[in-house]
């Protein structure tokens, strides 16, 4: 008994002496790279708000929902013609099938989500009732008027979308794109981004607002970096009437891989992250018209009406050097 | 303090501005596109949506470019350009700082919305150290190669097989957040204009005379290729293309623009 307990503590020694020299090469590199620090973390305040995704196959903006008639789209009509006195057939559009914004064959992930999550980002939340001429727009109203509005946007688009094709990548969108966005939007408080959280065929769109990250060196790789990174999102699984922001979040785990200089050169999923990672990235920047002759969003709905309900008629800039100012900058100190 | 160490000083500080602007880089000869305090010219880019099904082709959006000053930074004479869109309901813009010796990006100012308002970002680049100019982060089509461009009278040519395409240039661009630094690799290649190009460059020629030049940047990250072509005369590329971007140069007087590409029927409203 005495001898096998010797034999298991030299075993123990020697495995231990053996990766000493790797543990400490590896410590000492990345301790050199990134001195004391092993976390990072951002948050957008204040956060994307929660919103119904107005579903294809419910229809809740075209046909309400128990306790809210008329719809949010009758409401709009009803606005414009009386603004305009003609109905521009916000309705009509969206209730025809034939536009593929509603219909009950639809399939039950099908909606507007990717509307909801540009809007919820660039729009802040409608907090109150409006009464505009005469017809009063509650702030599920506003909602989904503004997630029509933004089913078209420009964007800043990272990663390629994944189409269930044969060729198409499951692994992309690859973590060390996906980590230095988390530090260039969120941690650099330039603004919350939405993923695909899926990365197989279909679209699951939810704007991130927050992560937090941790990191530790691998064990015998001194070119490689574990980290682990909560994410959270604002979450689109909330009634049409929901106020506020609903979190959900999500965990990835990956690697960093560090090339001789301390850069950070590419990045593999790892764990449960593997099959469960954001598909693509994109940050919205504006709402975009529709292009001629595409159904993405109704072309019935007008971005100034739409507007003129949420935040009251609006002041457009004509002078563009306004617009420095109002980010912050002396125009005299920049020309 | 001895007479000796006061000469020093004194010579130190005579001859310190004459190594500093020693050291200001001079450009190789080749084409370098020279503008004036006042100039201006419109590009008009389309952006192709990549989020939605069929990834249809979003209406173009016109960006005015405006020299509104030559300013000295890091000791470096610099166009001060200034880059909004005529749309002013697009709350992008941005403010370049391009050495008039060789248009090497020295300061990139963005602006951008969030619902909270609009915002900024600096970016300082190092001016010895030039790498192409690409908006990976902004709407801005402000992407250009290092300047100058070779000219094809003084590009290699063996006398036998004629044209030798030049070799890759290659530029490792480094972004900083924090500690971590994210390394990746974009490729500018000089090529022999390809004759499938032959009419944008024609519809420029009456505003333009001169030699024209294709640029290639590859991007060993998320943005690909980049085909710019610049034409000499032209303020600007007068075309540049990747898979989600078409952006041509209005050309002056009356416009006449390239179309974006036909716009394919959308699938509706994925989620």
């Amino acid at each position: 008994m005495k001898a096998r307990l010797l034999v298991a503590i030299s075993i123990f020694f020697a495995f231990a002496l053996l990766v000493t020299p790797f543990k400490a090469l590896s410590a000492d590199f990345l301790t050199s790279l990134f001195g004391e620090h092993n976390s990072a973390s951002g948050e957008i305040k204040p956060a994307p708000w929660s919103g119904d995704w107005w579903s294809r196959k419910k229809g809740f903006n075209i046909k309400g929902w128990p306790g809210h008639t008329p719809s949010p789209f009758e409401r709009y009509d009803q606005y414009v013609l009386g603004r305009t006195g003609q109905n521009p057939g916000a309705t009509a559009w969206e209730s025809d099938p034939a536009n593929t914004h509603y219909g009950p064959q639809s399939e039950d992930w099908e909606g507007h989500c990717n509307g909801w999550s540009g809007a919820s980002v660039l729009e802040p939340e409608p907090h109150e009732t409006k009464i505009r001429n005469g017809i009063s727009f509650e702030t599920s109203d506003q909602k989904a008027i503004l997630s029509e509005l933004y089913m078209n946007t420009y964007c800043m688009f990272y990663g390629k979308r994944n189409w269930g094709n044969h060729g198409d990548d499951p692994l992309d969108i690859y973590p060390d794109q996906f980590h230095k966005l988390l530090l260039e939007y969120i941690a650099g408080q330039k603004s919350a981004v939405v993923c695909d959280i899926t990365p197989d065929r279909q679209v699951w769109n939810y704007p991130l607002y927050k992560f937090e990250s941790s990191w530790q060196p691998s064990f015998l790789n001194d070119k490689k970096l574990k980290v682990r990174t909560v994410c959270t999102y604002a979450d689109d699984g909330v009634k049409p009437d929901y106020h506020g922001t609903k979190s959900m979040t999500i965990t990835y785990t990956y690697n960093l891989i560090i090339d001789d200089q301390g850069n950070i050169v590419s990045g593999e999923w790892t764990g449960d992250s593997v099959q469960n990672h954001p598909d693509f990235v994109w940050v919205p920047t504006a709402d975009a018209p529709n292009p001629p002759g595409t159904v993405q969003e109704n072309p019935n709905l007008d971005t100034r009406f739409v507007h003129e309900i949420t935040n009251g008629a609006a002041v457009v800039q004509v002078n563009p050097e306004a617009l420095l100012s109002e980010a912050g900058l002396n125009t005299a100190d920049l020309f | 303090m001895s007479r000796f160490s006061a000469i020093c000083i004194l010579a130190v500080l005579i001859l310190f501005p004459l190594t500093a602007q020693a050291q200001e880089p001079q450009p190789a000869s080749g084409f370098v596109p020279k503008w004036t305090v006042g100039d201006q010219w419109t590009l008009q880019a389309s952006y192709r949506d990549l989020k939605n099904a069929s990834e249809p082709w979003l209406p173009p959006v016109r960006w005015v470019f405006r020299v509104k000053a030559i300013k000295n930074i890091f000791r470096m004479d610099c166009y001060v350009i200034h880059v909004f869109p005529q749309d002013a309901r697009l709350k992008m813009q941005a403010v370049l700082y391009l050495a008039v010796r060789d248009l090497r990006p020295v300061r990139v100012i963005d602006i951008f919305p969030t619902a909270q308002g609009v915002k900024n970002r600096i970016r300082d680049l190092d001016p010895m150290h030039p790498t192409p100019l690409l908006n990976e982060d902004s709407m801005v089509p402000y992407d250009m190669p290092v300047f100058p461009l070779m000219r094809m009278t003084t590009q290699r040519a063996d006398g036998f097989a004629g044209y030798t395409e030049p070799e890759a240039r290659n530029f490792d661009k480094i972004a900083t957040y924090g500690v971590f630094k994210f390394k990746r690799n974009v490729a500018q290649t000089g090529k022999q204009p390809e004759r499938r190009y032959a009419d944008s460059f024609a519809t420029y020629r009456s505003m333009a005379t001169g030699e024209s030049f294709q640029v290639e940047l590859a991007d060993s990250g998320p943005t690909g290729t980049l085909t710019q072509l610049w034409q000499e005369g032209a303020p600007w590329a007068i075309s540049s293309e990747n898979s989600a971007r078409k952006i041509w140069l209005v050309p002056a007087g009356p416009s006449k623009v390239t179309p974006a590409a036909t716009p394919r029927a959308s699938q509706g409203g994925a989620q």
